[in-house]
């Protein structure tokens, strides 16, 4: 019925009863025939010796061509893994650059939360430098403020400016600051001049109630106060501390989110790729 | 150089089964098990439609791999088949990108150094004869070639790797009646080109009676 057959190239139907035979016998080969195709090809091969040749020949065909069998792969096509995949070609350079970017986006957005989170924690050894250099009697206070200024939301860092210059309690009171700052957590809007009394005055109680580890205390404040000059100017604290973290902070932030906007495009263009 | 033909014993269905549902949550190696065990099935087939050995082992990579990816979309049924249908699909894809060129006449095909692992070694008592083995399956390999591409991979699927029509189909994207037709045309056509040289016949008459 030629409505019901499906569209295609002209060749591929039978165009003369020759053709559509060997079809059938080509399908009866091959176990593809219906009852009534099957039926039609016996009674065809009962009656007509030449289509006896024809389905001897194909068989005789169809069988060498079985023999040809698999040939062996030249080589395993295992799936390697993926970073190994990943290791080749231009692919491995991008990914390189991206993973670049994404750490320095990382450590660059690590420094902006230190810097924000703790602003006069992170401040104040910073500030503590600028008035390190300027007097060495402002040592023992220094380091004493430093310890004080852990306290989170304390006063700006000028406020510090006016040290008392009683050396001897201030060191000791450094020192003991460091177990008395978190006692002293609440006292974050008192003003600088508050701190320092405080601070004395913390110390003082200190010395007074371990009078033993006053040498102790001292070593620990030579210390503090190396540390506290270690940063040479030029390098990043000295940066900071000519900068301040108003002006540090949003340029790390700033680096972090060029960072990561660059590595995500990376990424895109690499899976467009 | 030939590998056995996977088996199609119950207890290796069970071990295919078992890879492919492995496969399928994601283990590479299972599926890598896989690979080794049908990579001489798809570099055979994408080799006999395409003729060289390069562009088969890209096509058969680059099948494995898309089988890989798509390995969640696979429903059951002859995983093999699966397999071979994207193979197919590749190296189809291959043929439409080459500039159609003219069908080789034996004599180029067999000078094609690519074609020389087209000669897998059977059991033959002698180097001789499995030299003389060769020559005959060679020539077989050739008188394929000389198909258009289309009707060559219907004749390769169903003849060369044993497929059903349902599975050359399924492999092809023709319509049954379509794969029954072409595979008649391919073989009348082959059996003119098998006439109109002695070597073949000979090689036809000798492969054809062992089997």
């Amino acid at each position: 019925m030629w409505w019901r057959r499906a569209p295609g190239p002209v060749d591929e139907t039978p165009s003369t009863p020759q053709e559509r035979l060997e079809e059938l016998l080509s399908a009866y080969l091959d176990g593809e025939v219906t009852a009534a195709e099957a039926t039609e090809v016996e009674a065809a091969l009962e009656a007509d010796p030449a289509a006896r040749d024809t389905l001897e020949a194909l068989r005789t065909m169809t069988s060498a061509f079985a023999s040809l069998g698999e040939v062996r792969a030249p080589r395993s096509f295992a799936i390697p893994a993926a970073p190994t995949v990943a290791a080749t070609g231009p692919l491995a350079t991008f990914r390189s650059i991206e993973v670049f970017m994404r750490a320095s986006a990382a450590v660059a957005a690590l420094f902006f939360v230190v810097a924000v989170a703790t602003p006069n924690g992170a401040d104040t050894p910073v500030a503590n430098f600028a008035t390190q250099a300027e007097s060495d009697a402002a040592g023992g206070m220094a380091t004493l403020q430093s310890a004080e200024e852990v306290t989170p939301g304390d006063a700006p860092a000028p406020s510090f400016g006016p040290p008392s210059a009683e050396d001897a309690g201030a060191s000791d009171a450094g020192n003991d600051a460091d177990a008395g700052g978190g006692t002293d957590a609440g006292d974050g809007a008192t003003p600088s001049v508050d701190f320092g009394a405080t601070g004395l005055a913390d110390g003082e109680r200190s010395a007074g109630d371990e009078p033993t580890d006053d040498g102790a205390d001292r070593r620990s404040d030579e210390g503090a106060l190396e540390t506290l000059k270690a940063p040479e100017p030029g390098t990043f604290g000295g940066a900071v501390s000519s900068d301040g973290v108003g002006g540090v902070a949003p340029a790390l932030a700033t680096l972090a989110l060029l960072l990561t906007a660059l590595s995500v495009l990376l990424a895109r263009t690499r899976a467009r790729g | 150089m030939t590998t056995p033909f996977p088996s199609t014993a119950p207890q290796q269905d069970d071990v295919i089964d078992a890879l492919v549902e492995r496969a399928r949550a994601g283990d590479l190696q299972a599926f890598n098990s896989l690979v080794l065990r049908y990579q001489d099935g798809l570099y055979s087939l994408t080799l006999r439609m395409l003729g060289s050995s390069q562009p088969a082992e890209d096509a058969t990579q680059e099948a494995f791999i898309r089988a890989w990816q798509r390995i969640d979309t696979f429903r059951g049924g002859s995983f093999k088949s699966w397999l071979f249908t994207i193979a197919a699909n590749q190296a189809r894809d291959e043929l439409r990108r080459r500039v159609r060129r003219p069908a080789q006449s034996l004599d180029q095909a067999r000078d094609d150094p690519d074609r020389a692992d087209l000669d897998p070694p059977g059991d033959e008592p002698s180097p001789e004869a499995e030299a003389e083995r060769g020559e005959m399956r060679a020539a077989l390999e050739q008188a394929l070639l000389t198909l258009p591409d289309d009707w060559r991979e219907v004749v390769v699927l169903a003849d060369v790797h044993g497929m059903d029509y349902r599975e050359v189909a399924a492999a092809t994207g023709l319509a049954l009646g379509t794969v029954k037709s072409r595979l008649s045309r391919a073989r009348s056509r082959l059996r003119e080109v098998i006439r109109d040289s002695r070597e073949l016949s000979d090689a036809v008459e000798r492969l054809g009676v062992r089997r």
